[in-house]
């Protein structure tokens, strides 16, 4: 080995060790470094970036100028006990890896840096004793990491958040005292069913009748404030063209996939067409250790350099924020912004991201882009759910971002501040709609979650099975971070205000009641058509006869025009009409909540797997859909 | 207008379209401010012994509701629910319709003096042109005695605006508006069907250009515009059978309803001769037409339809309030003033409102409660 003491490695000049090693021609080195210059990176960033130099070729050809051996992680075998005296984080942020003795008391440390005289010294001060040290890459650092250490970062990225606060994690349904809750509850309601039929039903009704009204009346309002942001235009397109790419920070995207090996090569293409420069990005796609398939598919696609996979470990639960959370652990990005696979995201949408933060405090951890479908017309059930997901990204989530109310995020396009995410806890397993989560808990933590106009089209669920399986996983998660959040009730209300927290039981806790009380309010409305007014008032004394009617006429009218106004915003001219079709769609909705219930109780963490790219349809339709 | 501050989140008032004034409350002082008048009107009348025959029927109706009853029997009295509910639930009876019309009345002023103001019209001529819609009789008589007309013109003036803004400038806010604003005047005036049907196909003729080359964009206009009037007027139908076995019992009870008394086409033609009469005292909404023919002629459609509709709502028999008409077609004309008008346009509308102004206190017709209003109030 090499004394590397008495030279300056920093002072290596890369692109000559990539023209002497033969990596690249000296037009696209000269390239590189003129590039570089302009964006403040680095010449072999940019190369490898671009592909055009291997990342091994490049690790050996640099271990030869430094005058150190080259080491192979993947196929090296290290001392886990020495491995085990540092913490895994540490090993990826400062990129060293220790592998085991050397000559005499040495310590062989695979480094990613230049092996510098100061890095020899910082490493021997860590390890206490002498080092030599071998050449190796970030990747190679992160991949052994992963291996060495997947016990405790599998475990830190199932428990990790439910260690951290029990109370925020769904991994118990109920705590003791809302078990207590709901035996005491259960037992007084059958009481009163027993004994005091009419009144119970009275008083059911009632507070049903109640709720509807008021939920309305908020989604209606805060709709409306949403409509009023319409040409609200925050972040202009003026705005991301005045961004410099020397400006712009580290940006990793994390893509979970599982069992997607059919949209593997898409969102390659995808992602591939982000504005953003490459060398500052990190796509990590999370692949699941037992999905050989789609980790085949994905090597197949030849993927750029940009995209690193991350091969989660096998384990319980099996779920998408168990591997956002491990995309998490190896984050470098100063923002991280999560795509599902087969996501269509605006190309500036990671800059108008950038601009909002940096518009924002620091108590912005999150922002949300808007949702759409590209396949929108396919059948009916892609057209209701395209009316859904313009109403709720366009309308709702700027009405609530504008009203400073809690923001369930949703499944894709979440940017967040790395750092700031690490704090909260990253996403919680057990929930199975951790978006949601993330977004309440974020706002019950004090942080804000705020929107950007920018879009990300998806593929909607063209298939009524596939839908049912979807949303039941939806609304079951509702249900678990309703309860979760409503374990302190008081507390909650202390930290984001009695407004803040109604808006939240209203959204989150009222969704999945108003599905589950649609069949028997279905049920009654025949009930009363067929029945005298005599009958009727036996059970439903005035004033709830009257709340019911205005629920049945008003609110179902109204939550229908909404849903029209979405499709017309989004310039969906032809999905309007379909809005009337609502309450049939409402139905679909009420049986995904019934086996979302049965689930919450029998298997409250089993994640329903919602299978991609079984559109018909080609990702360009005729009439392209509208970006707002 | 404030802009937005990071991310979307925006201050409580901030809204996406400049108005004017700038903050809610200032607007809702103005409001007050031209309100106020008409209140003063109200207390005068009231103690001059004028009695308002429109809102005394709507008081007795208000009394017939049987709030909390599970029966529903009163429902084929009340149509129209809204002003007959406010009347019910005022407790000082005709004098209280009155004030609320008062106070309803600024709200229609300032929305129009809103429009002038974002459209860079001069503040002499902006005070004119509503001056030409609020100072006259017709529109002071429909404020203070004849709350269920005057929630129909107030929610009519409030549904073109934001037609206006939804066709041409492609604001759903202004659709959002116009629709529900539509929705209530359907529970205030049987005749919002007959508006929304014609708003709802005038619609694509004023935003053409925007609508050209998008399939499914007219259907969706006119769903939008239809959609919660004919929700409510249907949600009302379906309450009258279920409780009292008809349906608009007490619209198909009025005399003048579908009785084409000079038969279907002579009715139709005598209806379409009144209209055209109140739109000769309109200089206004003359102008303003002619000043769209000019620049944009399919656009004109929008105003032409306004008042087809309101010829058609006439001859159907449906029982517009006294003045009504000429009260929306005044509106009409200050709802289409062009943007930014040249100095020589702003002159022809100041002079035109002050025209205006002064046709309509001229006493065309004696028997009219409006010129027997303004006989009392001033004898």
């Amino acid at each position: 080995m090499s004394d590397t003491t008495d030279r300056d490695l920093t002072e290596v000049d890369v692109c000559e060790v990539i023209l002497a090693a033969g990596l690249a021609d000296e037009a696209a080195v000269a390239e590189a470094r003129v590039r570089a210059d302009d964006i403040g990176s680095r010449p072999e960033t940019l190369l490898l970036a671009d592909a055009t130099v291997g990342r091994l070729d490049l690790a050996r050809a640099l271990a030869s100028a430094w005058e150190v051996p080259f080491c192979d992680l993947s196929s090296t075998e290290w001392d886990d006990a020495l491995v085990h005296r540092f913490e895994a984080r540490r090993l990826v942020a400062e990129g060293w890896f220790p592998i085991g003795p050397g000559e005499g008391e040495s310590v062989v440390v695979a480094t990613a840096s230049p092996p510098t005289a100061e890095r020899r010294r910082v490493l021997e001060a860590v390890l206490e004793r002498p080092v030599e040290l071998h050449a190796t890459t970030e990747w190679d650092v992160e991949g052994a990491v992963l291996h060495a250490f997947e016990e405790e970062i599998l475990d830190d990225a199932c428990l990790g958040l439910w260690r951290h606060a029990s109370d925020q994690s769904a991994r118990t349904v109920l705590n003791s005292s809302q078990r207590i809750l709901f035996v005491v509850g259960l037992i007084l309601g059958l009481v009163a069913v027993i004994a005091f039929t009419r009144d119970t039903f009275i008083v059911v009704s009632s507070l049903v009748g109640v709720g509807f009204l008021v939920s309305v009346a908020f989604k209606f309002w805060v709709c409306f404030v949403g409509a009023r942001l319409e040409r609200e235009d925050a972040i202009s397109a003026e705005d991301v063209a005045a961004l410099q790419d020397s400006e712009l920070p580290m940006y990793t995207v994390l893509v979970p996939v599982f069992r997607e090996a059919n949209v593997v090569a898409d969102l390659v293409a995808n992602l591939g067409a982000l504005d953003y420069p490459r060398d500052r990005l990190q796509i990590l796609l999370l692949l699941e250790e037992n999905d050989t398939e789609t980790i085949e598919a994905a090597k197949a696609s030849n993927p750029p350099a940009t995209i690193t996979f991350v091969v989660v470990p096998a384990g319980q639960p099996q779920t998408k924020p168990k591997a956002c959370n491990v995309g998490l652990f190896f984050a470098k990005g100063e923002f991280l912004v999560i795509f599902d696979a087969e996501d269509r995201p605006d190309p500036d949408q990671l800059k108008q991201a950038v601009i909002a933060f940096r518009r924002g405090d620091d108590s912005m951890v999150c922002v949300q882009a808007a949702l759409n479908y590209w396949n929108a017309e396919e059948n009916a059930l892609t057209r209701m759910f395209t009316l859904e997901y313009s109403f709720w990204f366009d309308y709702m989530l700027p009405g609530l971002d504008a009203l400073k109310l809690p923001i369930p995020l949703g499944g894709t396009s979440n940017h967040f501040r790395t750092e700031a995410l690490r704090r909260l806890g990253g996403w919680d397993p057990f929930n199975v709609t951790e978006d949601a989560d993330l977004g309440i808990r974020a706002s019950a933590l004090g942080e804000h979650v705020g929107v950007i106009r920018s879009t990300t089209f998806e593929e909607a669920n063209a298939a009524y099975g596939n839908f049912i399986r979807q949303r039941s996983r939806w609304i079951k998660g509702y249900m678990q971070t309703t309860l979760v959040h409503l374990r302190h009730p008081l507390q909650l209300v202390r930290t984001v205000g009695l407004r803040q927290a109604l808006s939240f039981a209203l959204l989150i806790g009222g969704t999945p009641l108003a599905f589950l009380c649609t069949p028997p309010l279905i049920a009654l409305l025949i009930v009363t058509l067929l029945s005298s007014p005599d009958q009727i008032s036996e059970y439903m004394p005035g004033w709830v006869l009257w709340a019911g009617l205005v629920n049945l006429l008003v609110g179902n009218a109204l939550m229908v025009y909404v849903s029209m106004m979405g499709a017309f915003r989004r310039r969906r001219y032809r999905l309007v009409l379909w809005g009337l079709l609502n309450p049939v769609y409402w139905l679909l909705h009420a049986i995904a909540a019934y086996k979302a219930l049965w689930q919450l109780v029998f298997k409250p963490h089993y994640w329903e797997k919602t299978t991609h790219g079984l559109s018909t349809v080609g990702h360009a339709p005729a009439d392209e859909p509208v970006a707002t | 207008m404030t802009t937005a501050t990071m991310s979307g989140v925006l201050d409580a008032d901030v809204t996406l379209r400049p108005r004017w004034p700038s903050t809610r409350g200032r607007r809702w002082l103005l409001r007050l401010a031209l309100g106020v008048p008409f209140v003063i009107l109200a207390l005068v009348a009231d103690a001059r012994g004028i009695v308002s025959l429109s809102n005394e029927q709507l008081e007795v109706a208000g009394k017939t509701i049987d709030w909390g009853d599970d029966r529903f029997d009163f429902l084929g009295n009340v149509y129209p629910p809204i002003p007959t509910a406010v009347a019910a639930l005022l407790p000082g009876g005709a004098l209280w319709s009155g004030l609320v019309g008062a106070l309803a009345a600024g709200v229609v002023l300032q929305v129009l003096a809103e429009r002038l103001r974002i459209r860079d019209v001069a503040p002499l001529a902006l005070t004119l042109l509503v001056a030409s819609v609020g100072a006259t009789p017709a529109f002071a008589y429909l404020s203070t005695q004849d709350l269920a007309g005057f929630l129909g013109m107030a929610l009519f003036a409030l549904a073109l605006a934001g037609l206006l803004r939804f066709a041409v400038d492609g604001d759903t806010e202004g659709g959002f508006q116009c629709g529900l604003a539509l929705g209530v005047a359907a529970m205030c005036d049987p005749a919002t069907v007959v508006y929304a049907t014609f708003f709802a196909t005038a619609a694509p003729l004023v935003a053409w250009r925007r609508y050209r080359g998008q399939p499914g964009a007219i259907s969706a206009t006119f769903a939008v515009v239809v959609f919660p009037a004919a929700a409510a007027m249907l949600g009302w139908a379906f309450l009258e059978w279920q409780f009292t076995g008809e349906i608009f019992a007490s619209v198909r009870a009025q005399d003048d309803f579908l009785a084409f008394p000079d038969g279907v086409f002579g009715t139709l033609l005598l209806e379409f001769v009144d209209v055209i009469r109140r739109v000769a005292i309109t200089p206004v909404f003359v102008i303003t037409a002619i000043l769209i023919a000019r620049r944009r002629p399919i656009a004109l459609g929008g105003p032409l339809m306004a008042l087809l509709s309101l010829t058609v709502a006439q001859w159907l028999g449906f029982n517009l309030g006294t003045g009504q008409t000429l009260v929306i077609i005044a509106s009409i004309g200050v709802m289409t003033v062009p943007e930014r008008p040249s100095r020589n346009v702003t002159i022809l509308l100041a002079c035109a409102s002050v025209v205006q102004i002064a046709l309509s206190w001229i006493p065309w017709r004696p028997s009219l409660p409006v010129t027997q209003f303004v006989e009392q109030l001033f004898a």
